[in-house]
């Protein structure tokens, strides 16, 4: 029980949808989610393949939790190749999504192939249908999802959507559901894109069971009241989300300003999460009009936000565009800083428009901030001129010209497409790659390497590019969660930077949100999915799924000629030291924390997963 | 006399002064007692729920952060636990 | 005492653990489509609305039942369905001024909120308070103490 042990299979070119069993073997192995799609992907998709062409598969899979009442679960994965980064692609998303699959009837819903026209996947229960999409090709995520629940007269429809980003092409196009919960990262939208779906609409009446139901209510419940007492999970993330984060790491001085040249921001706390608590003057209400759950969370961190209808964004937005004057979802931390501190940009109601911009048109915002403020960095220098941008006069600070470009690369047009190819390919092609603040093709996160250290091994080894979510030593270096460690010190960051990405693998496989593991552990998550599940589990043999399900994405991204050769920082992290702050005159310790990481890892020392290692963990 | 900034953020922002300047933080006289163990007394600030404290951006550890002594323009910044990302 | 379900919409995260509980409690399954409470979210206002049977007296379910398969718990005041009893008409369903009875295809009964025989699951399952389980005759007792805050002078 808890997993239905059936997967649906889509294949887009003959044009059919066919059941299949879960492979339960490999569920022994990857437990489900990001582990298991990722063994679903290592052995259907040859690593070499192109990621856009009909060969590249697409795998949306929920977790052993999902759909249950433990907290957070509601969780699924995207899991495929991705055109950013050529490495395993695995984005993860909330909202509503995941538990309407699972209620369907279907652990993992698999696209492969191409369609010959657009088309979207109506899945009611065991009923799939291939059906046309040109009525909504074209169309915004937002304009799509109520064109669904209108097709099909059923406003408890859950949908998955990509904007016409993906449509045409965008590298870093999101997969959007519910209207603003996104599989975010590594360009997911743009494969479901290249193979001409614009949408999955479920519908799901079967209901999840668990295989020992007083288990179950015992281990969730005091799992609940775990999070309910810690600080962080019941009280800090629900009164000011992640963009809690904005004010501690600017004062740190680890906040990644103008393309990472600088530490620290000065209008910082202008777009902070005690900001958007502030009433405005023009309507005397704040940005923030309250904290939503995704499915089953008891956490509650997301943020229903509005922008002042007096700003510019918006003043002059008709009817159509109603959704931008009404409540939609709000800042994160991570949209924060790419599209407001790295590009110097202070104007809340401006970053809060692009964020709305990114869910309507399906949007990376952190691809997109860092793209932006490369190229802002690179007409302040005079390398891009207006020529270039269309005319768009893309300064650092420049609110007018971050909204321009954001809409013109969520609609795929002119200098937009351009900018769509994100910061590494656009960096090379007008001769500055230095510029690009990348690893393997994707875009740093909100945390500067010179100033937390173990950040910067973390994104140089992530398997899918730069990235926070793989190893979120922040929590230790900066937050004391569970141990403070010294965010300057590079000593000990290889062990630890390896602990938080072998839970993280874990947590990921789940069906459960990250978020959890501030307040749970291993030993919080075991009994939950061993009362959910037949078979035993412990924390340590999840350790062992999270140390293996990481050597299984390092494989394969090995064999796709982005492994050890692509651990490495942008020169910017290794030569240029932080300009202020107490990592004033720090660079990047990159090149002492790397061998150590490899031989922790059970790697050699050019860092390769070794024969032995495969063994050890049955690859 | 000397004077440090006083930063309150997150839950803590309902112990500032009426009119400080919210993020950026207020002035604070040092007086008699120029530690950061007497600063958080005097301003009744909640120890139990006070977790991250950066004086000019470096993290204070809780064992030792009421005898560091302050000096004129150090920057103190308060946080209850909080974590995101 | 007889005791009620109050709702606070304001306390509403949207996340469903009620549905999840509730469903659970009915038919011994995570399943929101079979939920006797339905948790609505207004997008655009920003707001998440929990909505279940508020056990009116002179039920019009109750009485509009052809065969008496609506019956009052004397005990928690619920208006619960005697499945042995019902035919599955769905006369209450449109009696209902509330449409808070339902029919379920897979039974082919109806279902309604029965308070779960004086402990209901969604009031326990909710993380935010928005469900509690309160004295009937008092259920506006937390609502009457914000405001009582609201006007007590300042210190």
């Amino acid at each position: 029980m808890s997993w239905t042990k059936k997967v649906l299979r889509i294949n887009l070119t003959k044009g059919t949808c066919t059941p299949e069993p879960l492979n339960m073997e490999w569920v022994e192995q990857f437990l489900g989610q990001r582990g298991l799609a990722t063994k679903y992907l290592t052995e259907e998709v040859p690593p070499t393949t192109d990621p856009l062409s009909p060969e590249n598969t697409m795998y949306m899979i929920t977790g052993p939790l999902t759909g249950t009442m433990a907290s957070t679960a509601g969780r699924y994965s995207v899991v495929t190749k991705s055109p950013l980064t050529n490495a395993v692609a695995c984005s993860n998303s909330g909202g509503f999504f995941g538990n309407e699959m699972k209620c369907a009837g279907w652990d993992m819903i698999i696209l492969e192939g191409k369609s010959p026209t657009p088309v979207y996947i109506s899945i009611n229960d065991d009923n799939a249908e291939i059906l046309p999409a040109d009525e909504i090709w074209g169309k915004s995520v937002w304009e799509a999802d109520e064109w669904l629940h209108t097709k099909h007269q059923d406003p408890q429809l859950r949908c998955a959507v990509i904007g016409v980003s993906g449509e045409k092409g965008v590298l870093y196009s999101a997969i959007i559901n519910d209207l603003h919960r996104a599989a975010g990262r590594s360009g997911v939208g743009t494969v479901m894109g290249s193979k001409n779906v614009k949408a999955i609409a479920l519908r799901g009446s079967k209901g999840v069971t668990v295989n020992d139901p007083k288990a179950f209510f015992e281990a969730t419940n005091a799992a609940k009241k775990i999070l309910a007492e810690n600080a962080v999970t019941g009280e800090g993330l629900p009164a000011l989300g992640t963009q809690v984060l904005m004010n501690v790491i600017n004062e740190m001085g680890a906040q990644p300003t103008h393309n990472y040249k600088e530490v620290s921001f000065a209008g910082a706390s202008k777009i902070s999460g005690e900001a958007m608590l502030e009433p405005r003057e023009s309507d005397g209400k704040p940005n923030l009009t309250r904290n939503a759950g995704c499915f089953a969370c008891t956490i509650s961190c997301g943020r229903i936000s509005t922008i002042d209808p007096q700003h510019f964004s918006v003043q002059n937005k008709d009817d159509l565009h109603h959704s931008y004057h009404a409540n939609s979802g709000g800042l994160e931390y991570e949209a924060a800083w790419a599209l407001g501190s790295d590009t110097g940009i202070d104007d809340l109601d401006a970053l809060t428009y692009a964020q709305f911009v990114c869910n309507e048109q399906g949007l990376d915002p952190i691809t997109l901030g860092s793209t932006i403020a490369a190229a802002m960095e690179m007409f302040e220098m005079g390398v891009i001129t207006t020529e270039d941008t269309g005319g768009i006069e893309l300064n650092f600070g420049n609110a007018e010209a971050m909204i321009k470009c954001t809409e013109l690369v969520g609609k795929g047009e002119g200098f937009g497409l351009e900018l769509g190819q994100g910061s590494a390919r656009f960096c090379a092609k007008h001769g500055h790659p230095e510029l690009s603040m990348t690893v393997r093709g994707q875009e740093f996160p909100a945390y500067d390497p010179r100033s937390i250290q173990g950040m910067g091994l973390g994104y140089a080894t992530s398997n899918r590019g730069a990235c926070h979510l793989r190893g979120y030593t922040v929590a230790s270096e900066v937050l004391g969660i569970p141990v403070k460690t010294d965010p300057l010190e590079t000593e000990g960051k290889a062990g630890l930077q390896i602990a938080f990405q072998n839970a993280t693998a874990a947590f990921d496989s789940a069906g459960i949100c990250i978020f959890t593991s501030f307040a749970w552990s291993l030993e919080d998550v075991a009994p939950q999915l061993n009362a959910a599940c037949e078979g035993e589990w412990t924390p340590e043999r999840l350790g062992e799924i999270g140390e293996r399900v990481w050597n299984l994405e390092r494989l394969y991204n090995e064999a796709a000629g982005v492994g050890a050769c692509a651990d490495k920082l942008p020169p910017r992290m290794t030569s240029l030291p932080a300009n202020t702050g107490p990592a004033e005159g720090k660079v990047s310790g990159l090149a002492t924390m790397l061998p150590e990481y490899y031989a922790e890892r059970g790697w050699s020392p050019e860092g390769d997963v070794t024969t032995e290692t495969k063994a050890r963990l049955g690859l | 006399m000397s004077k440090v900034t006083v930063k309150l953020f997150a839950s803590l922002m309902q112990y500032l002064p009426i009119n400080s300047t919210k993020h950026h933080g207020f002035d604070y006289d040092i007086t008699k007692n120029p530690t950061v163990g007497y600063l958080i007394d005097d301003l009744k600030l909640p120890r139990n729920v006070i977790h991250i404290v950066l004086l000019n951006g470096v993290y204070l550890d809780a064992e030792t952060r009421d005898q560091k002594v302050l000096t004129d323009g150090d920057v103190l910044g308060f946080w209850p636990p909080v974590a995101g990302g | 005492m007889q005791m009620s379900l109050v709702i606070d919409a304001n306390k509403c995260t949207g996340c469903l653990q009620c549905e999840m509980a509730c469903s659970y409690e009915g038919e011994g399954v995570f399943n929101p489509t079979k939920s006797r409470i339905k948790i609505f979210p207004f997008h655009e206002e920003g707001i998440f609305v929990p909505y279940t049977c508020t056990q009116c007296d002179e039920a019009w379910c109750m009485h509009a039942c052809p065969v008496e398969a609506i019956q009052l718990n004397k005990a928690t005041g619920a208006k619960e369905i005697i499945n042995d009893l019902c035919v599955g008409c769905k006369v209450c369903t449109i009696a209902c001024p509330f449409g808070t009875v339902n029919y379920n295809a897979d039974s082919g009964k109806v279902i309604k909120c029965d308070l779960c025989g004086g402990d209901p699951e969604c009031a326990k399952a909710c993380p935010t308070d928005a469900i509690t389980y309160q004295d009937a005759n008092w259920t506006g007792y937390d609502k009457m103490k914000d405001y009582a805050a609201k006007a007590m002078p300042a210190k």
